[in-house]
């Protein structure tokens, strides 16, 4: 067995090796598909559902009928800095799936797509100010359109591997002014602006394999490749102060060049085991890579040219420091995840499953001492499900209805941020709150 | 199959229904607990006066030298113009007043808030009353530069400047009638540098009372167990003399000030133009996390004749570390003093100089931190 499974480990490795390209949505964040988020994410060694192009791409081939899916579900946080509201939007959106098997002799090739349409934007960008403290992972991060897609392949009933892309997108944007200013009368200013924005595209991969010795037993092991969004914002101002003399000309650039959004890359080790029929138990233990997380703070590069008359008495600055790259000094995790799930009924017409999760996410930010303020604190996640298979649906489907139903609860014990300097601006804070989500989930299978 | 074709339509309802709720909302808002600014005006609307200077917090004749908020409780030390002023002092920096062209300084204190045309009661205050006048003969000069330290007991005490030292005063409560403490000025000279002025005070967990004074241009620190005993402490033991609080600011934390070695006299040498720091006032207060915090607003003097307001803080009332940022920095202000409000905004009062009338004077202004937050009708 060895001699047979070693090429397909070779390729699984080269497929999972890590690239300088890599993912961020909401998906990383609050999940994906009403039963496995009801399952705290412990699915990678059995997931067969268009979601399995989310938690395990081998996971496609497990699935012996065309599958449709479409959910929603919606993230509310009452997070809180300092004991002031956080104002965090909500994560919302649609999710939608496709899993599509063709048996090639007694193997079987399966594609898929998954993806999740914000409610509110395509994808939210913010730039960092150092004295304005911000959930990290909860601010600006989920809110972005996520689209993967994957292929997987079953060689033989016991095994499946699979792997994938991940779309996300970089932004280049440019902004020139053009003009004039009135220094006395603003409102008399004649400036004309152009601005130029490039969303880019970049791709990550994703890799997985699941292996079932037997019925009872099956083991996963996932790869996705790390995320880094880059950002460039390039504004140049190109003026004629008016209202003096002599129009006196001002050159400002600003040349912004950072990271905007990492996620990092990581390996999922999957069990799940069925003791009895009616119970499965599913266990994930995932391993992050953050200790790679790069700078949030941008490389800021400020020039200003400007000789204004001495009768004004402002002083100008000699020179403009701009801001430069903070170690994050973040560390790698562990995030142990297990999934329960109980078939209490079970006849011709339907299955009715009941299912409960937990996860334990220890946060990889450190406790914000200095001068940055990116706040995350170690969150747990408890969640509840129930789905319903409907089975007698000839002639209107020949297949099977799945609806899905979860509730989640994220608690954020308080933590505190006590400040290096006893001066700094911030000053020490506490942060802390819960989050709270639902979804729903409808899954149409094809025979 | 009609459960089937229900659970469907419900559903499609449910998530079409969910997916059309989305709406994007504000940031997050700005969390500035440090105190040290940077500090707006306070409004118009929020201090209820509806012309004059913005920022305007106590509309009197008097020429107005410190104001102080404890609580709902107004301090501050005032003097009316001599009818027969004598020529102004020609060594004094052009924004500061010649207080020998006033008549004695008092302190007053006004507890009444100001109300607006329409009825509502906002920040500013109605003048005060005096509740205490020279009397003595080293008060004779006036008392003035008034700072209040409220006792665990609730008692409060009073401390004051006077030409020749500090004196104390000691009431029940913050509307109660004033005793004097002392019948001689605390630290008449300074290291040989004359009478200590503008005193601020501060209550250390330990039960140490700390005394910040002005003497020479350096601020000076001094402590009591008993909270009127004051000694100078000598914060740098490497040098035989008594030496002033250290004011520097941490190279790391030099971003908008061109770096330079800490100036040995207590002064920051990176602030290039820095000659002299003056009109020290102390803030105690607990961070979110519990932590005790003293805080020092003092004005820094510079070669070119102005002067910014400055603060630093300390865990434990002796060493300080100081802020790059200048919490307010336009009209030369001076004689700042700090207030944290039960919700957390930090009200800061300073005066500038108003010219008029042939003499210098100046008027008590009201700062607001974090700026974004808004003072609520009183």
């Amino acid at each position: 067995m060895v001699r047979r499974l070693a090429p397909l480990l070779a390729a699984f490795v080269l497929v999972a090796m890590p690239r300088s390209v890599g993912r961020a949505n909401p998906l990383d964040t609050f999940g994906f598909g009403s039963r496995e988020v009801a399952l705290g994410g412990a699915v990678g060694a059995d997931v067969s559902a268009a979601s399995a192009a989310y938690y395990n791409p081998a996971g496609l081939a497990g699935a012996g009928q065309l599958r449709i899916s479409v959910g929603y579900t919606r993230i509310m946080s009452s997070l809180s800095i300092a004991g002031a509201d956080s104002n965090l939007d909500p994560v919302a959106g649609t999710n939608f799936g496709i899993v599509a098997p063709i048996p090639i002799g007694r193997t079987r090739l399966a594609f898929g797509i998954a993806a999740h349409l914000p409610d509110n934007r395509i994808s939210r960008t913010r730039s960092v100010l150092l004295d304005h403290p911000r959930w990290e992972l909860y601010d600006t991060r989920p809110h972005k359109i996520f689209l993967s897609t994957s292929v997987a392949y079953q060689p033989v009933s016991w095994l499946r591997f699979g792997g994938g892309i991940t779309f996300q997108s970089p932004s280049a944007l440019a902004l020139n002014l053009r003009g004039q200013a009135d220094f006395y009368s603003p409102g008399a200013s004649t400036l004309e602006h152009e601005f130029r924005g490039n969303l880019l595209s970049i791709r990550y991969p994703h890799a997985g394999i699941q292996v079932t010795p037997d019925e009872h037993f099956s083991i996963g092991l996932t790869y996705r490749g790390r995320l880094r969004v880059k950002m460039r914002l390039d504004a140049q101002v190109d003026a004629d102060l008016v209202g003096f003399d002599d129009p006196i000309p001002v050159h400002f650039s600003l040349l912004n060049v950072g990271v905007n959004t990492f996620f990092p890359q990581e390996v999922v080790l999957s069990l799940a085991v069925r003791p009895i029929p009616s119970v499965r138990i599913g266990f994930d233990l995932e391993w992050l890579d953050w200790s790679q997380h790069p700078s949030l703070i941008a490389n800021d590069t400020v020039a200003l040219a400007l000789q204004l008359p001495p009768t004004l008495s402002i002083n100008l600055p000699s020179e403009i420091r701009g801001r430069k790259p903070i170690a994050m000094g973040m560390q790698d995790r562990f995030v142990p995840r297990l999934g329960v799930e109980w078939r209490a009924i079970e006849n011709d017409t339907l299955a009715f499953d009941v299912r409960g999760g937990y996860a334990y996410e220890r946060t990889p930010f450190p406790a914000q001492r200095g001068v940055t303020n990116f706040v995350d604190n170690t969150r747990h996640a408890i969640s509840l499900g129930a789905g319903l298979e409907l089975r007698d649906l000839r002639p209107t489907l020949d297949g099977t209805l799945r609806f899905d139903a979860h509730f989640v609860y994220y608690a954020l014990p308080d933590r505190m941020h006590q400040k290096l300097s006893p001066i700094d601006p911030v000053g020490d804070y506490v942060s802390g709150g819960h989050q709270i989500g639902f979804g729903l989930q409808m899954e149409a299978s094809f025979r | 199959m009609r459960r089937a074709l229900a659970l469907t339509a419900l559903f499609v309802v449910l998530a079409g229904g969910c997916g059309s709720l989305g709406k994007s909302g504000e940031w997050s808002p700005q969390v500035l607990n440090g105190g040290a600014g940077p500090f707006r005006l306070a409004t118009r609307e929020e201090t209820g006066f509806e012309s004059g200077t913005i920022g305007l917090m106590l509309d009197v004749s008097e020429c107005v030298g410190r104001t102080q908020i404890a609580g709902d409780v107004l301090y501050y030390d005032a003097a009316p113009a001599l009818a027969a002023p004598p020529v102004r002092n020609p060594a004094l920096l052009g924004w500061q007043v010649d207080w020998a062209q006033y008549d004695s300084r008092s302190i007053y204190r006004s507890s009444v808030h100001w109300v607006d045309s329409t009825g509502v009661t906002r920040s500013a205050f109605y003048p005060g009353s005096p509740i205490l006048a020279p009397s003595l003969a080293w008060e004779s000069a006036g008392v003035f530069d008034p700072t209040i330290l409220t006792l665990p007991s609730g008692a409060v005490r009073l401390f004051y400047a006077t030409a020749q030292g500090i004196g104390v005063a000691e009431a029940p409560g913050l509307d109660g009638a004033f005793t004097r403490l002392v019948t001689t000025p605390i630290l008449p000279d300074v290291a040989g540098l004359g009478a200590a002025s503008s005193p601020a005070v501060a209550l250390l967990p330990n039960g140490d009372t700390m005394l910040y004074v002005e003497a020479g241009g350096f601020i000076w620190a001094a402590r009591a167990a008993d909270g009127l005993a004051f000694t100078l402490e000598d914060m740098d033991t490497t040098t035989a003399a008594i030496d002033p609080l250290s004011l520097v600011i941490p190279p790391s934390s030099t971003t908008d000030v061109d770096a330079g070695a800490p100036d040995a006299g207590g002064m920051d040498a990176s602030v290039a133009t820095e000659v002299s720091v003056w009109a020290p006032s102390a803030l105690t207060t607990h961070s979110e996390t519990g932590r005790f915090l003293v805080r020092l607003y003092f004005e820094s003097r510079r070669t070119d004749g102005t002067s910014v307001l400055a603060v630093a803080a300390s865990f434990d009332g002796t060493s300080f570390t100081r802020s790059a940022i200048a919490p307010v920095t336009k009209n030369n202000p001076s004689h700042a003093t700090a207030y944290v409000r039960p919700d957390g905004i930090t009200l800061l009062t300073f005066v500038i100089a108003r010219p008029g009338g042939g003499l210098i004077s100046s008027i008590p202004l009201l700062g607001v931190s974090p700026s974004e937050r808004a003072l609520p009708a009183n």
